[in-house]
Order: C-alpha cells, then structure tokens, then sequence
C-alpha cells in the first residue's frame, strides 16, 4: 500500500517534469536546423558562423532551462533557428564561390592549353611549310643542275661527233689523195691501182703501196668500229682464168693481211677474188687493162654487211658465168683469209 | 522624426537603467539589414522573399511593442527581424553564387567539348 503511494507520487513528479521541462517546437526546429548544419558545408566553409549558431542555440536552451515555455526561450529558438540555417546557407555561399573562383582558373588554364596547343600547331605548320619549301628550292636546283648537266652533256656529245665525223671526213679526203674514193649502192669503195700495190704478177705488197694502204687503215678506224670491209682482188684480161683468179685472191689477202697487221680486226674484214670477171673499164686498151687491175675495198655498215654479203656474192656468181667457181672462191674466202 | 527617436533614446535610457531596454542602434542595423537584402533582389527569391516578409513584420511589431512599453519583447522580436534579414539576405546572396559556379562550371565544360 505504501510502496504503491509511492510509486504513484513518483510517476506524478516525472510528469510534472517531463510538463514542465519539455522543449517547445521553436527549440526542437532550432536544434534541427543546428544538427543540420554541422553536416552541411558551413562546418568547411564558415566555421565562425556555425559557433554563431551554436551559441545562439546555447542561449536558447539556457533560456529553456531557466523559464521552459517562455517567450524568451521561443523567441531564442526562433532566432537560434535562423542562425543555423544561415551558417548552411554561408557555407553553401562560400563554396559557391570557391567553386567558380577554381573553375574560372580552370577556364584560363584551360584557354592557356589551347593557346599553346594551337601557337605549337602554327610552329609547326610553318616548319612543315619551310621544309616543303626548302625540298621545292632543292628539287628545282637538281633539276636545274640536271638540265645543265645534260645540256652539256648533249653539247659534249654532239662536239664528240663533230670531232668524230670531222676526223673522218679528213681521213676521207687524205685518202682520196691516194686512191679513188666512190659512194655505191654496196657502200664506200675504195679503189687503188694493182700497178701502185703489187710488181706484175706477183701479189707481194710494193713498199710505197704500204704508205696507201696506212691511209686506208686510218679511214678505217675513224670510221668506226661497226664497219665491215669487203676487199676485191681484180684482174684484166689477159691470161688464164684459173690463174687471174688465183692472182686477184692473193692480193686481196695480201691487203687484208698488211690491214690486220696495222690493228684492223681481222673478223670484220673478208678477202675475195674476182679474177678478170668485174672490168671497170675495156681490156682493149692498156689504160682500160690497168684500170681493171685494182683491188677494191668496200666498206658496208655492219647490218648492211650482214644482208648484203651473201645476195652480193650470189649475184657476182650468177653474173660471172664464164666464171663457175666465183661463187665458191667468194665463200671459201673466209678460210684463206687466216692463211699464210 | 528626431522627436520620436530622441523619445525613444531617452526612454531607452531610462530603461536601461532597470536592466531591460532596445537601443534604437538594434532598430537602425535591422532596418540597413532590410535594405541590404532587398537591393540584392531577395524579393526575386521566394525563400529570400518569405524572410524578408517576416523581417519586415516582425520590425514592425517590435516598434509596436516599444510604443506600447513593452521593451523585452521587443527587443526578442526585433532580435527575430534581424536574424530573418541576415538569412534573406545570405539566401539571395547564396543563390547568386551558385548560378555564377554553375555558369562559370559550364563555360569550362563547353571549352572542353569545343577542343575534343
């Protein structure tokens, strides 16, 4: 019975208490605010403003304990309330600006980047352009130097030519002096007198026929590596046929040997005899006889040479009736020529 | 107007003297407080707008409750009018720099995408 009494009494006094103590909405919405707060970004950005708050808020609850429910303790709540709010709303001030103060430094950074980027991509345009220039300027110099080169190439050439063609012309015409010098259709003969070669019936070289036959070998070289020479042995007349051709074969191959004893290749010269068969001129008359004695060397360019050897053989066999084996001294000349 | 405030001064005086008065410098901070927060254009903001509201009322009520003599009260509510402009007024100013961050984020992020 006691024990109940007093259980009652106390549970009485607790809820005078908890009456008398408990905060009014004003302080609740206070600490709230403060709470929040302190989360927010005024714990970083605007501490002195949060210690505002908070001890706005210590007044206010001083003011609750002192006089709970009062006016002041409201008005205090009230004030402490907005000061909470406002150290929120500071921090969230404060980061504000130092969020556009760090991305307006990015915004310089960033334009400064793209300054450089693109002076570096100027730089280096100008650099490809002054190497591509520099490339142009060298192209055109070489083919400057080239079109020089050639042209004094083609000058030096054409002047070796000249030189070449003079040379042999004045060949030519030395030789003339020597010996009768024709244009055929067979190629350039060269005509010398059996009487100026060779003692009469004989196919030894006359020492004075040697001094022709120099000039003969230097015609020959200036004119050049690609000719062949045919040389002719003929007679007049008189005599046996068998022994005429005999006569003009060996005196063919007594020039043809002396020639390649001057450094005429001897590959590129052919000995034939005629015999009496080709007479330039009557054999009547001893000025025609002697000029039918002669040894005729014809000089043919080598495809020339190479075509018309055997058609000039066939014809000059075909022409010498009278003379059956003309054919077969002609092509059997290449074999005495190595002989001795 | 210096009559009514030279009044005032001088019963604030008096009352200062028994412990509780309201300094008419807490009425001038309050009223430059208001002033401030409404040259910002807190009135544009609807949240800045409603504590100014309340800045503005409550001002008036604690100059009504000095009138009637009762100076601890209006020293609390005009202590209120002031903790709403100060908020009014930092609400504005908080808005302003969150939209300037927000542009300024926005003129980097655009450089950026205009490069790639």
């Amino acid at each position: 019975m006691k024990k109940s009494y007093l259980l009652c009494s106390a549970l009485g006094v607790l809820a005078l208490a908890c009456g008398a103590s408990g905060p009014t909405p004003e302080l609740m919405d206070a600490r709230r605010a403060y709470d929040q707060a302190r989360q927010s970004n005024a714990a970083t950005y605007s501490p002195d403003k949060l210690l505002t708050a908070k001890q706005a808020l210590e007044r206010a609850e001083a003011a609750h304990q002192d006089d709970a429910g009062s006016f002041n303790e409201k008005s205090l709540a009230y004030v402490a309330q907005r000061k909470a709010e406002l150290a929120t709303v500071y921090g969230d001030y404060e980061k504000a600006r130092r969020d556009q103060t760090e991305a307006e430094q990015a915004y310089r950074d960033r334009q400064d980047q793209l300054r450089r980027n693109a002076e570096q991509k100027a730089t280096e345009a100008q650099r490809s352009l002054a190497i591509t220039w520099d490339n142009l300027s060298q192209a055109k110099q070489q083919l400057a130097n080239q079109m020089q080169k050639s042209e004094a190439q083609l000058a030096e050439e054409r002047a070796a030519r000249e030189k070449a063609e003079r040379a042999a012309a004045d060949a030519m015409a030395s030789l003339a002096k020597v010996a009768m010098v024709k244009e055929e259709s067979r190629g350039t003969v060269i005509t010398l007198s059996g009487q100026v070669l060779f003692v009469t019936g004989k196919s030894e070289l006359l020492p004075i026929a040697r001094d022709k036959l120099n000039e003969v070998v230097r015609a020959l070289k200036e004119m050049g590596d690609d000719k062949l020479a045919l040389i002719e042995g003929h007679t007049d007349s008189r005599g046996a046929d068998d022994a005429n051709m005999r006569l003009s074969l060996d005196r063919a191959n007594a020039v043809k040997d002396y020639l390649v004893s001057q450094g005429v290749s001897a590959n590129k010269l052919r000995a034939v005899g005629r015999g009496e068969a080709s007479p330039v001129a009557s054999n009547d008359t001893p000025e025609g006889r002697a000029n039918n004695r002669r040894v005729e060397i014809i000089i043919q360019n080598t495809d020339q040479a190479a075509a018309g050897m055997g058609g000039q053989g066939a014809a000059q066999g075909q022409g010498s009736s009278s003379n059956p084996g003309g054919t077969n001294m002609g092509t059997g000349s290449g074999a005495p020529g190595g002989r001795q | 107007m210096l009559r009514f405030f030279s009044t005032i001064a001088m019963g604030a005086l008096v009352v200062a003297c028994g412990g509780s008065s309201l300094p008419p410098p807490q009425v001038a901070d309050t009223q430059s407080s208001i002033s401030a927060a409404a040259a910002v254009g807190a009135e544009q903001h609807p949240q800045a707008a409603l504590h100014l509201k309340m800045a503005r009322d409550q001002l008036r009520q604690a100059q009504a409750l000095m009138s009637d003599g009762d100076s601890d009260e209006a020293r609390l509510v005009l202590e209120r009018a002031e903790a709403d402009a100060q908020l009014a007024l930092m609400i504005t100013r908080e808005a302003v720099a969150s939209n300037n961050a927000r542009k300024a984020q926005q003129d980097v992020q655009n450089l950026g995408t205009r490069t790639q």
